[in-house]
C-alpha cells in the first residue's frame, strides 16, 4: 500500500467508513492472526484476540497520529494485547499451548530437523517439527518471543520492530540474538533428549 | 554491533546472527568467514542457528477463519448497540417480518374500506336543508328505501344486531308462528345506528312481502309470514321518527303553479307519489330522494322541516313527505304591513 493509499484509508477509517474497515480487515487479518497465533499458541484464543485487535483499531483510530506506519501501529496494538492476554491466561493457569501438548514427542526424530536444507524458502516442515518449534517459541520469555515472531516469522525490518516494541535498535538486536540462541538451544535439547 | 574479538558463546551467537541477517560490515564479515574456516565448532554453531531460523521461516502461515470479518462486524454491532454495521442486520432479520406485517395491515384496511357500501345520502339531503340527520342514517340511507328488498341490508345489519333481538325473534317464530322477527327488538336498541337501521327496514320489507335473507328468521318462514304479518303482529310500541318538509312558494297564480309543479315532479319518476289539491301539492317520496326535489324546487321558495315521532311500527321511516304550498304574494304582505290610514 502506498503512503497516499494508506492516508486515504486512515481518513475513511476515522469517518467510521464500514466498507473501508471491511477492506482493511481483509487486508491484514491473516498477518495479525498469524502473529497472535504464534504468540498465544492457541487458535481459538488467537481468533478471539485478533478480532479484538481490529475492534480496537475501529474504536481508537482517532488516536493514530501518523507518526509511524499504520501497519506498525496495528502490530503494536496486537503485541500489546497479546501481552495482556498472556498475563491474563497466566493468572488463570491457561497460558499453556494446549494444541501442542497433544503431540507425542516420540514421533520426533533427529533427522527430521537435520535432514532439511537450510534454505528457508524451500523448507517444508512436517507437522511434528512445526509443533516442536511452536512449543519452543511458546516457552521463550515474552520479550524474546515477540522479537522472534516479528523478525523471523513476520520478517519485519528492524525499524518497524523498534516502532512496535518501543525498544532501542541495539536492544532489539541483542535481545533478538539471545532469543535465537535460546530457541536453538530449546530445539537442540528437544532432539538431544531423543 | 557485534565484534569478533569476543569469545563468549553469546557474543559468538550475536556475531552469527548479524552474519545471517547481513548486518555485519564487510570487514567483520570477512573476519568471521575466515574464523569459520578454521573453527569447526563455530561452523557447526552457525549451521545449527541457520537451520533454526530456516525452520522458523518455514512455519506455515496461519490463516484467519472465513467468517472473521463477519464476526468482527457482529461484535462491533452489538457493542455499539446497532450504531455501526447495522443496516444488513436490520434488513436481513427484523425488517421482513415488520414489513410483512405492515403490508398485510394496509391490505386488510384497504379491503375493508373497499368492501364498505357507499356512504349514506340521506344525511346529505337533510344537511342541505339545514335539518338534522335522523338515526337511520348509517343504514337507512345506504340504498333506496322501500324500493328493494331488505335482504342484503338485513344481512349487513345482522352484525350490529344484538343477540337478544335475534333470540326474541326466533322464540316468537317458534311459539306464535310470527315470522316478523324484528318485533322482538327492544326499544333500547333505538340509540344504535345499526340496530335502528335494522328496525326500520324489516317492517318495511315485511309489509312489502319480501324479506329474503333476513338474518332474524329463515327466509322461507318470513316469506310465508308476510301476508299474516299485520294480523299476528305483536304490538310493541316502537318510537320512530321521520322528517317532513314544507316548501312555501309565492306565485300570482297559485293553483296553476301548484299544478305545474305537480306535473314536473311526476315526470321526475314513479317513486314520487304526487297528490295536488288547489294550491297545495303533497309528495310522498323515499327519503333518499328528498334532495333531488329540494334541489329542483327549493330555491323557488322557503323550505322548512319538522321532525315527527310516532309509536307505531307502521310508520315507514324510509319514506317522507314534502308539502308544497303555493300562495299569492299580496295577502301576507297586507297583513304584515297594513297600510297606514
Amino acid at each position: 500500500m502506498t503512503p497516499s493509499q494508506e492516508k486515504k484509508l486512515i481518513q475513511r477509517l476515522k469517518k467510521r467508513d464500514e466498507q473501508a474497515f471491511r477492506w482493511f480487515v481483509r487486508q491484514y487479518q491473516d498477518k495479525v492472526f498469524n502473529l497472535v497465533y504464534r504468540m498465544l499458541g492457541d487458535a481459538q484464543e488467537a481468533e478471539d484476540l485478533s478480532q479484538e485487535v481490529f475492534i480496537t483499531v475501529f474504536k481508537s483510530i482517532d488516536s493514530f497520529r501518523g507518526d509511524a506506519k499504520f501497519s506498525t501501529w496495528l502490530f503494536r496494538i496486537a503485541v500489546n494485547q497479546c501481552k495482556n492476554r498472556m498475563k491474563y491466561l497466566g493468572r488463570r493457569a491457561r497460558g499453556r499451548t494446549s494444541a501442542l501438548e497433544d503431540v507425542p514427542e516420540g514421533v520426533l526424530s533427529d533427522s527430521s530437523l537435520q535432514a532439511h536444507v537450510p534454505r528457508p524458502d524451500n523448507m517444508a516442515l512436517g507437522k511434528e517439527l512445526e509443533s516442536v518449534l511452536q512449543k519452543a517459541i511458546a516457552s521463550l520469555e515474552e520479550e524474546h518471543r515477540v522479537l522472534i515472531i516479528l523478525r523471523d516469522i513476520e520478517n519485519l525490518p528492524y525499524q518497524d520492530i523498534v516502532s512496535i516494541t518501543g525498544l532501542e535498535l541495539g536492544t532489539v538486536k541483542s535481545r533478538l540474538h539471545r532469543a535465537r540462541v535460546a530457541l536453538k538451544e530449546k530445539v537442540r535439547r528437544t532432539y538431544g533428549d531423543k | 554491533m557485534a565484534t569478533n574479538d569476543t569469545d563468549t558463546p553469546v557474543d559468538n551467537a550475536v556475531r552469527l546472527s548479524d552474519y545471517l541477517d547481513g548486518e555485519l560490515s564487510e570487514q567483520e564479515r570477512v573476519e568471521l568467514e575466515a574464523e569459520l574456516e578454521s573453527d569447526e565448532g563455530l561452523q557447526a554453531e552457525l549451521l545449527e542457528l541457520q537451520k533454526t531460523l530456516g525452520a522458523l521461516q518455514g512455519l506455515s502461515s496461519q490463516v484467519a477463519p472465513d467468517d472473521f470479518v463477519q464476526d468482527i462486524e457482529s461484535k462491533i454491532r452489538v457493542r455499539s448497540r446497532g450504531r455501526f454495521f447495522d443496516d444488513d442486520f436490520f434488513y436481513r432479520t427484523r425488517m421482513p417480518y415488520e414489513l410483512f406485517a405492515v403490508v398485510m395491515f394496509i391490505l386488510m384496511g384497504a379491503m375493508y374500506f373497499y368492501a364498505l357500501p357507499d356512504a349514506p345520502n340521506l344525511g346529505d339531503d337533510v344537511a342541505a336543508m339545514g335539518g338534522e340527520p335522523t338515526g337511520e342514517e348509517p343504514e337507512g340511507g345506504s340504498q333506496p328505501e322501500g324500493d328493494s328488498p331488505t335482504g342484503d341490508r338485513g344481512a349487513k345489519g345482522e352484525g350490529g344486531k344484538s343477540d337478544k333481538i335475534k333470540e326474541d325473534g326466533a322464540k316468537e317464530d317458534a311459539d306464535k308462528g310470527d315470522k316478523d322477527a324484528p318485533q322482538g327488538e327492544s326499544p333500547e336498541g333505538k340509540g344504535e345506528g345499526k340496530d335502528e337501521g335494522q328496525e326500520g327496514k324489516v317492517p318495511d320489507g315485511a309489509e312489502q312481502g319480501a324479506l329474503p335473507g333476513n338474518g332474524a328468521a329463515p327466509p322461507a318462514k318470513i316469506s310465508g309470514a308476510a301476508d299474516k304479518a299485520p294480523k299476528s303482529r305483536k304490538v310493541v310500541p316502537i318510537r320512530r321518527e321521520i322528517v317532513v318538509y314544507t316548501l312555501k312558494i309565492t306565485d300570482n297564480n297559485p293553483a296553476r303553479r301548484a299544478k305545474t309543479m305537480a306535473g314536473q315532479i311526476r315526470a321526475m319518476g314513479r317513486q314520487f307519489k304526487v297528490t295536488s289539491s288547489g294550491s297545495k301539492v303533497q309528495v310522498d317520496l323515499p327519503q333518499s330522494q328528498v334532495g333531488s326535489i329540494l334541489s329542483a324546487f327549493g330555491k323557488q321558495g322557503r323550505v322548512s322541516s319538522m321532525r315527527l315521532y310516532a309509536q307505531s311500527d307502521k310508520l315507514d321511516v324510509n319514506r317522507t313527505t314534502i308539502h308544497i304550498q303555493v300562495s299569492a304574494p299580496g295577502k301576507k304582505n297586507k297583513k304584515a304591513n297594513p297600510r297606514f290610514p
